[in-house]
């Protein structure tokens, strides 16, 4: 006892401390992976776009001043705004200045650059959002027949091929001549007012932003779940008697959730840089046109604002993926730890 | 054409957007002595104002093709959607009227000698906010207008001062007489706004946060940003007749012309002024409103050459570039049919107006049609063989003539793309040149962004209705409109004696001098002369149809036609 209790107590204490640094590795690593990163991530893209939208050819003066100002007011101006430092001594100040919140002017608007995005910010979210819940509803249901039924199988993959081959664009315009100029049900353009307002003058644009993905998120599901429906352990399932729709509840659905959710997700934070042309189609005022424009203007603060809301988005998206998909696959939280070991 | 915002890059004075318009020369001429109501059924309506405003209207829903303007501080309104909201909100000392005439507004004026003008002002004008309208004012928006921030400071070049001479009176006084000042003060360069408002405001003034304190017949009571704006009539107008005929004006920014198109024909819009000649065919068969055709108009289509080397420096070449250009057949084909073609360097609009007396438009007119027989036959097979050997005698054997367009601008694609055509018939070799918009901008007033350029087109406008301000731009020395460095004493002295007198008849003979002595050089060409044009639902009157509507309260003027 006695030759055995000290190594028993190192043992513990080893075990301890061995645990205590997997964890702390282990904690280490989920800061580096879900914060350090995105961080950097951030970082980079902002050096990167106020970099590009420097080296884009063109005054954006122009915009202020007209093109028959003379020289000297240019120089004037450009003096009192700040654009004739140079280019890493404008880019670390609008960093300083990001980093206590404030991301500046815009250089065309001259407001600030929160107030100008927040309300088109609005618009875009609830577009995109709107579109994602048709996207997720319509195309996870799609996917789930045909994958289920291979009766149905055949219809479902006419309807993503036609949806996939239809162009956002050609979408709106056909939607909008159909549904509000002949049938009058929705308006051809605007954000409407109040939620049911809102949500009656998105209706259209939704649709139109979610037809291709609704298309691609089908096929994916439709193929997660065909897998798994031929998997072994369904079969046992199967061979156990199960309910129909237990077994596609609990073990077809569950195993085929990471990739659906995996492609779902990043395809609704795709949307987000996508919605332009749906946001020009629908004369909708959302970050997408103001994208563009500013980067037409070269209005660099707001270019970087909106650039940045776009990484946080995916960063914030493939993060949160991340922890879902060791949340739901037992089999991802042990390769983890085994790692550790 | 689709017309993307980003072309709004390319304004200012010589703003290149792609706008069209429609008319034919015929209807034009008829139109250009001043308003006109017209038969509805026409097919091509070329009017200066179109019916009349019978009664109110509870709201009336308008778009900006343009998208939401950046500002609507006055004098940095320099382009079609600002100018419009500008106008509706704000009161310039003069009256600018659909013929381009010019009358009295908040101020009556004088001119005691060609160095001093004086306005009286109108007393009981008061801003939204109740307080009266001053000449401490005026005084702070002439000088705010004439400040190097903003874009229409050239504007007071020759202003020497500006001061308040008693309660309602301001006198300019000038270092050199300026035949165009006066003019301006009917537009957004003129417009009055509260001083005291303005200060505070600071550099967010005309913002979406900082907005403006002005006089106008409506009241600027929201702006979302990327959404829209709310106007509402303001019941205190000095003015009752000039008191808005809709209570509230809805501003939308939609800026693709097919869903413009669209939500016309649908009657979620009430109508729009720079529609896109691409919607022409589908506007025109709507039986909910009318397709109109404006004029006097100030948008034009030029071509000039991009700089005084290279291959265009032989006034040979450049002459038979020219000859290559069928101007009516390009009116037709890239403007369906309802631009007309343009034989001079000055645009017709520009002296076809209400601002000329007609014995003015006479010597305009003789001089022009002179130039007109010359070169409507060019663009013919006849034409490109001429142009063939002129050319070879100039030097040339194939060389690249590199023309510069507007990136994503379908309608100067085309036009280009027919130049290009045209000129390969008599064996020159055009090549196409996209810019994108702020550098094309650029090179509109900066050499150095026209470098390996031999052709510039695009569209441009004049805020005044007068051939003095793009050719006093285009032929002093050194000036950067003057791209091939053009030089001739003569025409220097005919285009200063036009600035200094305000006998318009003179101004005439003096700029048609000068006109014989330049044109043969082909420095540039207007090809096109456009009319504005616009859609109106059915049932709504008293619209200004002409180019003018931008320096006009022209939404406050549309009423119920019944």
């Amino acid at each position: 006892m006695l030759s055995t209790a000290p190594t028993a107590v190192l043992s513990l204490v080893h075990g301890r401390t061995e645990n205590g640094l997997i964890r702390g590795a282990a904690m280490l690593s989920h800061v580096r992976r879900w914060i350090v990163a995105p961080l950097a991530t951030l970082l980079a893209a902002s050096f990167v776009l106020y970099t590009a939208v420097w080296l884009q050819p063109g005054n954006p003066l122009t915009l202020l001043l007209g093109t028959k100002a003379s020289p000297a007011q240019y120089r004037y101006l450009a003096h009192k705004l700040g654009l004739d430092r140079p280019m890493p001594v404008r880019y670390w100040d609008w960093l300083t200045n990001a980093v206590h919140g404030n991301f500046g002017t815009s250089l065309v608007y001259k407001q600030s650059v929160a107030s100008l995005i927040a309300p088109r910010l609005l618009t875009t979210l609830l577009l995109v959002g709107y579109a994602g819940v048709i996207i997720t509803v319509l195309g996870v249901t799609l996917g789930i027949i045909g994958g289920m039924s291979p009766r149905a199988a055949p219809y479902t993959a006419g309807l993503n091929g036609l949806g996939v081959a239809i162009p956002g664009f050609v979408a709106a315009e056909a939607l909008t001549a159909v549904f509000a100029v002949k049938l009058g049900w929705f308006p051809v353009l605007g954000t409407g007012q109040g939620l049911a307002g809102r949500l009656q003058h998105l209706t259209l644009p939704a649709f139109a932003l979610a037809i291709a993905s609704i298309a691609y998120v089908s096929q994916i599901t439709r193929a997660a779940v065909s897998v798994e429906e031929q998997s072994p352990h369904v079969e046992t399932a199967r061979g156990r008697g199960l309910a129909g729709p237990r077994i596609l509840r609990r073990h077809v659905l569950r195993n085929a959730a990471i990739p659906i959710m995996t492609v779902s997700a990043l395809t609704v934070a795709g949307l987000l840089a996508g919605a332009i042309v749906v946001e020009y189609a629908f004369g909708l005022g959302g970050i997408g046109s103001l994208l563009v424009q500013s980067v037409s203007d070269k209005d660099s603060n707001v270019v970087l604002a909106i650039g940045l809301i776009l990484v946080l988005v995916f960063v914030m998206t493939t993060t949160v993926l991340d922890f879902l998909q060791h949340l739901l696959d037992p089999r991802l939280r042990l390769r983890t730890a085994a790692s550790w070991h | 054409m689709n017309r993307h915002r980003t072309e709004r890059l390319s304004r200012g004075w010589a703003a290149c957007a792609a706008v069209a318009a429609l008319a034919t020369l015929a209807a034009a001429c008829s139109s250009s002595s001043g308003s006109a109501t017209p038969a509805a059924t026409s097919a091509n309506l070329v009017v200066g104002t179109y019916g009349a405003a019978k009664g109110n209207l509870s709201s009336l829903t308008w778009d900006l093709p343009y998208g939401e303007p950046n500002t609507i501080d006055p004098p940095n309104t320099a382009f079609y959607n600002s100018s419009l909201i500008a106008a509706n909100l704000c009161d310039p000392l003069l009256r600018l009227n659909p013929n381009y005439s010019i009358s009295p507004n908040v101020a009556v004026y004088r001119q005691p000698n060609p160095l001093t003008l004086v306005f009286n002002l109108r007393s009981g004008v008061k801003f939204w906010d109740g307080s009266p309208m001053t000449s401490a004012d005026v005084v702070w928006s002439l000088q705010h207008s004439a400040s190097p921030s903003t874009a229409v400071a050239f504007l007071y070049a020759n202003v020497k001062s500006i001061t308040a001479t008693g309660p309602l009176q301001v006198t300019v006084k000038f270092k050199r007489p300026d035949s165009l000042f006066l003019f301006e003060m009917a537009t957004f360069v003129g417009m009055v706004q509260e001083k005291r408002f303005a200060e505070r405001a600071g550099s967010k003034l005309g913002s979406a946060a900082g907005k403006i304190m002005c006089s106008g017949p409506y009241e600027l009571t929201s702006w979302t940003p990327g959404t829209g704006m709310t106007l509402t009539a303001n019941p205190h107008y000095w003015s009752p007749p000039g008191l808005a005929h809709s209570h509230t004006v809805h501003i939308e920014f939609d800026t693709n012309s097919t869903s413009i198109a669209q939500a016309l024909i649908a009657g979620q819009l009430n109508g729009a002024y720079e529609i896109s000649p691409a919607t022409i065919p589908r506007l025109r068969s709507a039986d909910n409103g009318k397709l109109i055709f404006g004029a006097p108009s100030q948008l034009y289509l030029t071509l000039s050459v991009a700089r005084p080397t290279g291959v265009l420096a032989s006034p040979d070449v450049r002459k038979a570039m020219f000859m290559t250009i069928n101007r009516a057949a390009l009116a037709k084909a890239a403007y369906f049919g309802a631009a007309i073609p343009n034989y001079t360097q000055m645009n017709v609009g520009s002296w076809k107006n209400g601002s000329w007396p007609a014995a003015a438009q006479k010597i305009f007119s003789t001089a022009y049609a002179g130039f007109e027989r010359q070169k409507k036959s060019w663009g013919t097979p006849a034409a490109f063989a001429a142009a063939k050997k002129l050319a070879s005698a100039g030097g040339y054997h194939g060389q690249p003539i590199v023309l510069a367009t507007l990136a994503g601008d379908a309608t100067l694609a085309q036009v280009a793309g027919l130049i290009q055509g045209w000129a390969r018939e008599a064996g020159l070799n055009v090549q196409i040149k996209p810019m994108q918009p702020l550098a094309y901008s650029n090179a509109s007033y900066n050499a150095k962004y026209r470098a390996g350029l031999d052709l510039l087109i695009g569209v441009t406008f004049n805020n005044a209705p007068s051939p003095l301000e793009p050719i006093g731009l285009a032929y002093s020395p050194g000036n950067p409109y003057n791209y091939t460095n053009y030089h001739n004493p003569k025409v220097v002295a005919d285009i200063n004696a036009s600035h200094a007198t305000s006998n318009l008849v003179e101004q005439a003979r003096l700029l048609t001098a000068a006109q014989a002595i330049y044109e043969p050089a082909y420095n540039s060409q207007t090809l096109v002369q456009f009319n504005e044009i616009m859609f109106l639902t059915n049932g709504l009157g008293g619209a200004t149809t002409s180019f003018a509507y931008m320096n006009e309260p022209s939404l406050a003027l549309i009423g119920s036609a019944k």
